[in-house]
Order: C-alpha cells, then structure tokens, then sequence
C-alpha cells in the first residue's frame, strides 16, 4: 500500500519523457548550429592557411611590395586611429553630458558612416575632397585623394564612429555622482575629467582604440574608391591582396591574408582581455 | 550661516519650488520626507551641483548661487559614498587637499588624522573595492572632514548599512558635530536617526518646505496634516462643519472652551492617549471606547481603539501586561487637553 501511494500520478512518465525529448532537442539544436559556425570559421581559415607552403610564405612576407603595404597599413592605420581617439575622447564625453532635444539627431547622424556602404562612403569623400575642395587643397598643398594622406583620412571617416561609440560606453558606465563629487573636493570640470573620469574609462578608451586600429586595419572599399591602388604608392595590405589576386599571384595575396589575419587574431585577443572587467585597475 | 531665499528649480520629475530656510552655525538639519519629495536636489543645489531656476543661496553672507561646486567649500558625502574605485583609501581622502596643492608631508598627516578620528588608519593602503559597507562609509567622511568644511552636507549616507554599523557611526557622528562644531545637513528619511541626531528638522513633500522647527517643535506641533501624519501622528480629525459624519467626540472637542480651536484640523500624538480600564482620570477628555486590535510593536503596543472614530493610542509593553488589552474590550480612553494640537491646514 505504501508503495502504491509513493508511484507518481497516472501521465507522469509519458510527460516527463516528452519533456526530456523536448529538452534534448533544443540542446541538440543550440549546440548544433554552434558547432557549425565554429567548422565553418575554422575551415574557412585552415583553407587559407594550408594553402600556402612556410617557404612560399616567408618569400612573400620578404617581398619589397609587401614589405611597404605592411609599413604603410601600419603606419596610415596607427595615425588615423590616433586621431580617431584624439576627437573621440571629447566627441564622446559631449554626447554622454548632453541631454537636449538634439541629442537623438546627433546620434543618429554619427551612425551614418556605420550604415553608409564603404564604396559610397569612398565616393562621397572623392567628390568632397576632390571636386569640391580638390583645387583649394592642391593649391596649399594639401591634396588627398589618390594619396597616403588620403588613406588617412578614408580610415579615419570610417572608424571615427566606433571609436566616439566605445569610448562614450566607457563614460557612460562611470556613475556621474563620480566627478560631481570630485568638484565638490575642489576639482573644476576638467580636472574632475583628468583625475576621474578619464582614469575609470581607461579600459574601454584602450579597447575602442584597439578596436578602431583592427577596423581600419581591413578598410578596403573607401580607401580603393578614394585613394586607389597604385603600387608601392597607396598599395595598404587590402589593396595589395586585391592587386595581387587580380595579377593571378595567389600565394603573394594570401601571405598579405595571412598577416592581416594575425593582427586580427592579436587585436581581438586584446579587445576581449581588455573588455574583461578589472583587468587594469582592480586585479 | 546658510540662507536659502526661494529656491526654485525644475530637474525632469522632480523640483523644488520657492524653498526658504536658514541654517545656524553648529546647527544639525536633517531633512525628511517621503521618496520623491525634493530633498536630494536641495542638497545638491546647496553643494552647487544644480543651478536654481529662480532664488538665492547665502553662505556666511556670500551669495554662491552662481559659484560652481568646487568654488563653495561644501563637504558632500552622496548616498552611495561617490568612493573613486581607482584609488586606494588614502588617495580618496588625500583628494581634495591634492587639488588644493599642499606639501606632501602636509596631506600625509592631515590625512592620517582623519583616517583615525573615523577609525580607518589601518585601511588607509586597501583599495575600495575590497571594503565593507561601514568602512566605505568612515572613509567618504574622512573624505569630506579632511578638508575642514565647516557645511558638512549627508545624502541618506547610514541608510544602506546595517542596524549595528548605522547606531555605531550615528553615535560617532553625532560626537564629531559637537566636537568640531559641524554645521550638518542631512537627508533622511529615518525619524529615529533624526531624532537621534537633529537639532532641527526639514520636512519636505512635493518639492515644498512645509516645515523648518526644532526637533521638539516638529514633533508636538506640526504645521499642517502631511507633517502630522509624516512624523507619526495618525490620529488627525478636520472640524466637524467640514465634515458632518465626524462623530460628537470631535465635535466636543471643538466646542470645549478650553480650546482656542482656531485650525482647520485637530490632532493628538498616539503616546498622549491613556488608556484604562476603570473610568476615574483627571484629564481633561475621558471618553469610552472598545479596543478594536492590539499590535505588538516591539516595545510599545499599538492599540486602536474605537471612540466614534477610530483612534490609535500606543502603550507600553508593562503598561499592556498590567491592562492585558484585547480587541472587544470596553475601556476609557483619556486624553489631556493640553495634548491636542491644531493644524493650519489639511
């Protein structure tokens, strides 16, 4: 009799096996298209990379046309990053401060150039800088497209957003009664910013530079529309694969690959250290 | 030492409107009322963290309505201690004597004074991150105290701690008012920590003033209705003309010649009701009554009682042991005429 009152109520069994199939299912299903995306990535990669032997590899790296799209990427990727952290920092403290009827429009239209295609974004800053402003520039000397100057600043309208959108992530999750109380100890406004402020963003100001240099790193339709891609000219490791592959020298394209690949691996290996909260400060 | 003419200002939701108060040195204002009601943006406007819309603030005579935070010289602990996690204990306190550019030697010990007047000396190398909610606390104030302001604003700064702690540092705060003569203001919403603490006390609602007394004041003579029944007076009656359905023990009350009954409302504290069982008192209003419940509160009992109207007297918990009150019990309710007390307004 015991034993009877113990068993579970009649269509315990049948739902609870329903259940568990249901549950299985759904498991099967998640982790199922994970692993998929992860083959898909994975694949994709060991393609590349088994495609090219270590000699071929080292022989293109040494290659003086790679060598100078590396220096230039390099060099064009790091100052328009600079100088989209330069403008970031005050672009975005000014949108995390202010509250008018503005700030919507305002923040709609510096996602623009995350939205604009990269080939129209590469037209618009032609027709700006070359037919609209190109005569003046030239005349001080200053002309942009179809130069390293140019790629500069292809970049640095390209990233200018994700930098302004990190770095205000980063002002935003300080609390503000921070600094109020910093001027109540006897800070101005900037001095509260300096020694405040600026210190506890310091993580996200890092992974939005880090995350602009690896955006620039990979810029190709703007640069390509307004710079071009002449040789061992405004040839950056984009346009260089571009060049190679259309010149059927396959093996020199894909060590350019392989490279950006690296930088791209290291930045966002950085991005998610830096991204990890106390890291810097409070480890 | 602070005078407040007219502060009015409009912040989203919330606002103040036309707050005038003046503030003694040596005084300790706690400011009260209910959530939303404005007491916060004051204080705030005080530390100049809001421009005002319209009014004037006064500091020792100066008009710093315009002057930004850090030109006013006020301590400011906010509720949440506002602590810089990036800094150790010591950098917290050393803040403000760093901006004001003083020599090395010279904050190390102002700061160490500090730390010790609030019992942190041996924190003084520990992160934030890695103190208990009493100590954040000590060390927001040794903040604020090292710079010796002589205003010393706290934003519901014991609210988030538990009982132990908040008595602890209510104790310790209120020896460092007397001892270095701190002119307080403090936003609460605690009565015992204001009882416990003030000099005078605030009552704010709806972004209004609606009183500005000594503790003692505010206590037995509320202004109107909201502070009656804010500062636990639940026994309020308005005059019998505005509301026929009172009950004749009001509108005996209203007659009584003993009573210049001037108000719109008449109330009495619930401690100033005597309740007993036999009928022979010598206050001035003895009038039947039935218990209707009886609540232990720790240690008094709330009793209401019904007397035409509902009447809520507390007791003592020997006071209930030697009456042994029940609800049905029949009881004489006594209430001295000395203890009524008229409102101006509902």
């Amino acid at each position: 009799m015991a034993q009877l009152q113990e068993l579970p109520p009649v269509g315990y069994h049948a739902q609870t096996d329903r259940h568990r199939v249901g549950q299985r299912i759904f498991r099967i299903t998640a982790a199922g298209a994970l692993l998929f995306e992860l083959a898909f990535v994975s694949v994709v990669l060991i393609a590349l990379i088994i495609y090219v032997d270590a000699a071929s590899f080292v022989r293109s790296l040494t290659s003086p046309e790679i060598i100078h799209s590396i220096k230039l990427t390099i060099i064009t990727v790091t100052i328009s990053t600079g100088l989209s952290m330069l403008l970031a920092v005050p672009a975005a403290y000014a949108l995390s401060n202010y509250r008018g009827r503005l700030a919507p429009l305002i923040d709609t239209l510096l996602d623009l150039p995350i939205v604009v295609p990269p080939v129209a974004a590469g037209l618009a800053l032609l027709i700006l800088f070359g037919y609209y402003l190109g005569d003046a520039m030239e005349a001080k000397g200053l002309f942009l497209p179809h130069t390293q100057r140019g790629i500069v600043v292809a970049q640095f309208f390209a990233t200018m957003t994700y930098s302004v959108r990190s770095v205000k992530a980063a002002f935003d999750s300080i609390s503000p009664r921070l600094p109020a109380v910093a001027r109540t100890l006897g800070s101005n406004q900037w001095r509260a910013f300096r020694r405040v402020t600026l210190p506890l963003a310091r993580n996200g100001l890092l992974a939005g530079a880090v995350l602009s240099w690896s955006r620039c790193l990979g810029l190709f339709g703007p640069v390509i529309m307004f710079c071009g891609a002449t040789r061992f000219k405004t040839e950056i490791l984009p346009t260089s694969i571009y060049l190679q592959t259309s010149v059927g020298q396959i093996e020199q394209a894909v060590a350019g690959t392989l490279i950006l690949l690296i930088f791209a691996v290291l930045t966002l290996f950085i991005f998610k250290r830096l991204g990890a909260p106390g890291l810097l400060f409070w480890s | 030492m602070l005078e407040i003419n007219n502060l009015s200002i409009q912040l989203g939701e919330f606002s103040l409107h036309d707050v005038t108060l003046t503030v003694q040195r040596g005084d300790y204002l706690c400011l009260a009322g209910p959530t939303g009601a404005g007491k916060t943006i004051l204080l705030e406007c005080i530390a100049g963290l809001h421009r005002a819309d319209r009014g004037a603030i006064r500091l020792h005579g100066r008009d710093v309505t315009a002057l930004p935070p850090e030109a006013r010289g006020i301590g400011y602990v906010p509720q949440d201690y506002a602590l810089f996690p990036h800094m150790t204990v010591f950098e917290n306190i050393a803040y403000g004597l760093r901006e004001q550019e003083m020599r090395k030697e010279v904050i190390t010990r102002k700061v160490r004074d500090a730390a010790e007047t609030m019992q942190i000396g041996y924190l003084l190398e520990r992160g934030i991150l890695h103190l208990s909610g009493g100590e954040r606390q000590r060390t927001a104030f040794a903040r604020a105290l090292v710079l010796d302001c002589e205003l010393l604003l706290l934003d519901e700064s014991l609210s988030a701690l538990d009982v132990v702690t908040t008595k602890e540092l209510s104790l310790q705060l209120a020896d460092l008012h007397h001892q270095l003569g701190l002119t307080v203001i403090h936003v609460t919403h605690d009565f015992d920590e204001a009882f416990s603490l003030a000099t005078h006390i605030g009552i704010c609602h709806q972004g209004r003033l609606l009183q500005l007394d000594t503790v003692e004041e505010v206590f037995t003579r509320p202004a109107c209705r909201t502070v009656a029944e804010f500062v636990g007076i639940v026994n309020v009656f308005p005059r019998p003309e505005a509301d026929p359905a009172q009950c004749p023990v009001v509108s005996r009350l209203y007659s009584s010649p003993a009573q210049a009954l001037d108000g719109r409302c008449v109330c009495i504290r619930p401690d100033q009701i005597h309740v007993s069982r036999n009928g022979a008192s010598s206050c001035d209003f003895a009038l039947p009554g039935v218990v209707r419940q009886v609540r232990w509160m720790g240690p008094i009992h709330e009793v209401t009682l019904d007397v035409g109207v509902p009447l809520i007297a507390t007791i003592s918990r020997q006071e209930q042991e030697a009456l042994r009150l029940l609800p049905g019990d029949r009881v004489h309710v006594n209430m001295p005429g000395g203890a009524f007390h008229m409102l101006d307004s509902t």
